[in-house]
């Protein structure tokens, strides 16, 4: 049951402390920020994976002496295979006009006279994690007619494995902070409850029920977890605000561009999100300490 | 209303603040209780109230023994008393109103009836004229009152008052012991500890002596000694 004076109560314990209450709003928004860093990096690594994989291709140079009708057979095989999702067949002539495009390697071609460039088959694969890819180039590379197959997998693989190690820096760092930040606003409500021991124990001594007691304390932790998820989401967009405002007058990056699409709909539920776990920082952290210091 | 068989109560320091206390207390009556300081009276008060239990014997108030009171039914048996603490006074950052209305918060009384019960109960207190006042602003003995006042804004059948009138001056405290009277009058149990001879003489109500933990003589009401 909640009445209009638990909620006054509440009021009275945020608007009192002022100290206390900025020690613990900058303790959760500290927190909450690791948390939403930790949340943008692991979209940044799921666009940047993805940016990486769409560029993994497999490619097998052919024998210069294979007859068109073997490279059809070829060809057909490697179609074939359920692994395959597109391909592409470059021969000698269309790789030594690529190869053109550039006017210093067109001299260095015509120097040597004939075409030293071999045909090619280009090849997307459905699955494009590193063992699969590495798998699909060592089969190809069986293949009659198959000089050599190298593919860019590798790349996406330290890569990823980089940005996991990133992760679990973010992931320590949050679960750190958070202990941290739950500690402070568990010892800050151990303080309101003692400066308010007196009353604590009249309300008590006259038929308050335990949770009649302990309301305004859980109401003031979800308010400041609430009220941190707001001043964390703040910080980041202006920090995020400042970084690319810097980044396109010093560097000309537009960081703006690495956005996703609707990021109005992603910057509302990040901001409800952090505000959620913020409330549900505050409001563990006052059942902590209202449960050790008003224990029947 | 109140009984106590061979109560015994023992503090965690191994002090017998109560030793073999026998006592039978009827529907309606006034009962003072005295005794030199540290006889225990207060714990006498704490154990009807339940602060605490005995360490040995039976409370029992009304028909409840108070040790078989489950520790979620302990708010509502104490919304059946009304008590002026001797050592928890009033909240000094809170109104004279909002002191009283604390008690009816607390029982979840609409707002309505809050402001309507506590400006009753003030103005039988004589005292609302001072109701957005903080208690530093009041006499000891308008203090005195206000405490009165939170013990029986909610009409609790049964008061306990520990010292009320403190260390108020002989006619302030016949003015709380007055009103004391005035609801023992209108059917109200009424149990109130002092020091004070001269309010015992005074009020000629039924009391209990106590000394050392233990009941020494107890005298009917009326009588003049
Ligand atoms: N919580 C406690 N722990 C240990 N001893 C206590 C406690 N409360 C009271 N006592 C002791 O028990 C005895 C009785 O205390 P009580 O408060 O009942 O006395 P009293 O008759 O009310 O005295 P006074 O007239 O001074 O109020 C005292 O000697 C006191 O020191
Ligand atoms: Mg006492």
């Amino acid at each position: 049951m909640l009445s209009n004076f638990l909620f006054q109560e509440a009021l009275r314990l945020l608007l009192n402390r002022k100290r206390l209450n900025l020690i613990s709003l900058g303790a959760i928004s500290m927190s909450l920020m690791a948390l939403g860093l930790l949340l943008v990096l692991q979209f940044g690594v799921f666009k940047l994976v993805d940016f990486v994989e769409e560029k993994v291709e497999v490619v097998a140079f052919l024998n210069d002496q294979m007859a068109d009708a073997d490279v059809q057979a070829l060809l057909a095989k490697i179609r074939a295979s359920s692994q395959v999702v597109g391909l592409e067949y470059h021969t000698k002539e269309a790789a030594l006009q690529e190869f053109s495009g550039d006017p210093a390697l067109k001299r260095f071609v015509d120097a040597l006279g004939a075409n030293p460039l071999p045909a090619s088959v280009r090849i997307q694969l459905r699955e494009k994690t590193a063992d699969n890819v590495a798998y699909f180039a060592t089969w190809l590379n069986e293949q009659p007619g198959v000089e050599e197959s190298t593919y860019g997998g590798g790349d996406a693989d330290r890569l990823l494995k980089f940005l996991q190690l990133v992760r679990l820096g973010g992931i320590i760092l949050t679960a750190t902070l958070t202990v941290a930040a739950i500690f402070i606003i568990a010892n800050i409500i151990s303080l309101m409850v003692f400066a308010r021991r007196e009353e604590i124990t009249i309300t008590r001594m006259i038929g308050a029920t335990k949770w009649f007691v302990r309301g305004p304390f859980l109401i003031w932790g979800l308010v400041q977890g609430a009220l941190g998820g707001v001043t964390a989401a703040g910080l980041m967009f202006g920090i995020w605000k400042l970084l690319s405002y810097y980044a396109w007058r010093d560097v000309s990056v537009d960081l703006e561009a690495l956005l996703p699409p609707a990021v109005e709909s992603w910057t509302l539920f990040g901001v409800l999100g952090l505000m959620a776990a913020g409330s549900m920082m505050g409001l563990f952290s006052s059942l902590l300490a209202v449960g050790r210091q008003l224990r029947e | 209303m109140i009984r106590f068989h061979n109560v015994h109560m023992t503090y965690a320091d191994e002090f017998k603040a109560l030793k073999d206390v026998n006592l039978k207390i009827a529907q309606g009556e006034f009962v003072m209780v005295t005794g030199p300081s540290g006889a225990g009276k207060s714990t006498l008060i704490k154990l009807i109230f339940r602060e605490f239990l005995p360490t040995q014997g039976q409370v029992i108030v009304g028909e409840q023994n108070v040790a078989k009171l489950k520790p979620r039914q302990v708010p509502y048996f104490r919304r059946k008393i009304g008590v002026v603490f001797q050592e928890f006074n009033l909240l000094y950052d809170l109104t004279v109103f909002e002191n009283v209305a604390l008690v009816l918060h607390v029982m979840h009384y609409p707002s309505r009836m809050i402001t309507k019960d506590v400006n009753r109960v003030l103005d039988k207190v004589g005292l609302s004229h001072k109701r957005q006042q903080k208690p530093w602003h009041l006499s000891g003995g308008e203090r005195q009152r206000v405490v009165l006042a939170r013990a029986i804004v909610h009409d609790p059948p049964l008061l306990l008052a520990d010292e009320p009138t403190g260390n108020l001056d002989f006619s302030t405290g016949w003015e709380v012991m007055r009103l004391l009277r005035q609801m023992s009058e209108a059917g109200t149990t009424v149990i109130c500890t002092t020091h004070n001879l001269n309010f015992i003489q005074k009020m000629r109500k039924r009391t209990i002596f106590l000394d050392k933990g233990m009941i020494r003589a107890e005298r009917d009401g009326l009588k003049v000694c």
